[in-house]
């Protein structure tokens, strides 16, 4: 067998690897051909010396199989079964049997939690009403400024128009006010989510 | 042998072969040949136990216009291999008291 044909042969065979796994050892075999052969053997004496490469794969496959197996075991003895606690017979009788106290208790905990968030939501909600408000208010108390100005009494006009420009500036800044309590919020929830989805992994796929 | 034993033997093994000079995947295997058998896969995944281990490193370096990799041991596997002679001076310790047992029940058995 050629040297090209027994790398092939290894690669294929090596092709669940990762490819930078597989390469590396493709490249290792190589070596190892190319140092038979300027020790002397000609190629196909050389890739004989190495072995056959479907049984080299196998051998290696094999070894992959026994160091996993070793770590699992090894992790396994603090964290049975794949790190979920099993509830035995008594385990499951007391969850029964207390159900009426955790059901309850549980279901206190959730809607506190459910109405304190809702609590937020408003609070963000009321700010927005005051800026639509604010909004409104400032360009016609400004007009009617004017109104006043020009038709009826110049000073009360002015003054109302000054506090409607200040109340315009308000609007601008409780503008941004709101749009950082809304962003806050949206940044909580995500947080919430991922802690709540850390703390109840749904199958397997949470492990690490 | 027991597996992890015989591990721990060829993890030595393989850097007492490197302690003295930077060597070669090819030359490792040839150097341990009188005294333990290696097959390249088996030698290939302690090289990587080793380096991932900081017990040696790896450069490429051109020979005859192709790539070699030489592997060479560093402090930690030097202090790996000293650390393998205490320990078997307490096996060897161990393992004098035990024959020594076996000798004195057959010297009783014959006497």
């Amino acid at each position: 067998m050629h040297k090209q044909e027994f790398l092939e042969i290894l690669g294929t065979q090596l092709s669940v690897l990762p490819t930078e796994d597989r390469n590396e050892r493709l490249c290792f075999y190589s070596e190892l051909i190319d140092d038979r052969i300027e020790d002397g053997l000609s190629e196909e004496d050389a890739t004989l010396a190495v072995g056959d490469p479907r049984v080299i794969a196998a051998q290696i496959l094999f070894d992959m199989r026994m160091e996993a197996g070793q770590s699992d075991s090894r992790g396994a003895s603090a964290i049975p079964d794949g790190g979920k606690p099993r509830l035995g017979a008594w385990g499951m009788i007391l969850l029964v049997l207390g159900a009426p106290v955790w059901f309850s208790l549980l279901a206190a905990a959730v809607s506190v939690a459910v109405s304190l968030y809702a609590a937020l939501w408003s609070v963000v909600a009321s700010l927005w009403a005051v800026f639509g408000s604010f909004a409104v208010a400032a360009p016609v108390s400004v007009l009617c400024g004017i109104g006043i100005s020009v038709f009826e009494s110049p000073l009360t006009g002015l003054a109302l128009g000054g506090a409607a420009l200040v109340l315009a500036g308000l609007t601008v800044f409780l503008y941004f006010g709101c749009l950082a309590a809304t962003k806050g919020t949206v940044q909580l929830t995500k947080l919430l989510f991922r802690l709540t989805k850390r703390a109840f992994p749904i199958g397997g796929e949470h492990r690490a | 042998m027991d597996i992890q034993l015989k591990r721990g033997l060829l993890d030595v093994c393989v850097l007492a072969a490197i302690k003295d000079a930077d060597s070669y995947g090819y030359r490792i295997i040839k150097d341990l040949k009188p005294y333990v058998e290696l097959s390249e896969s088996t030698l290939y995944t302690i090289l990587k136990r080793l380096e991932l281990a900081g017990m040696l490193t790896v450069r490429s370096a051109e020979h005859g216009g192709r790539l070699r990799k030489y592997y060479h041991i560093t402090r930690a596997g030097l202090g790996r291999i000293e650390d393998f002679k205490d320990e078997w001076r307490e096996v060897m310790t161990i393992y004098q008291f035990v024959a020594r047992e076996d000798t004195g029940h057959a010297q009783t058995g014959i006497s």
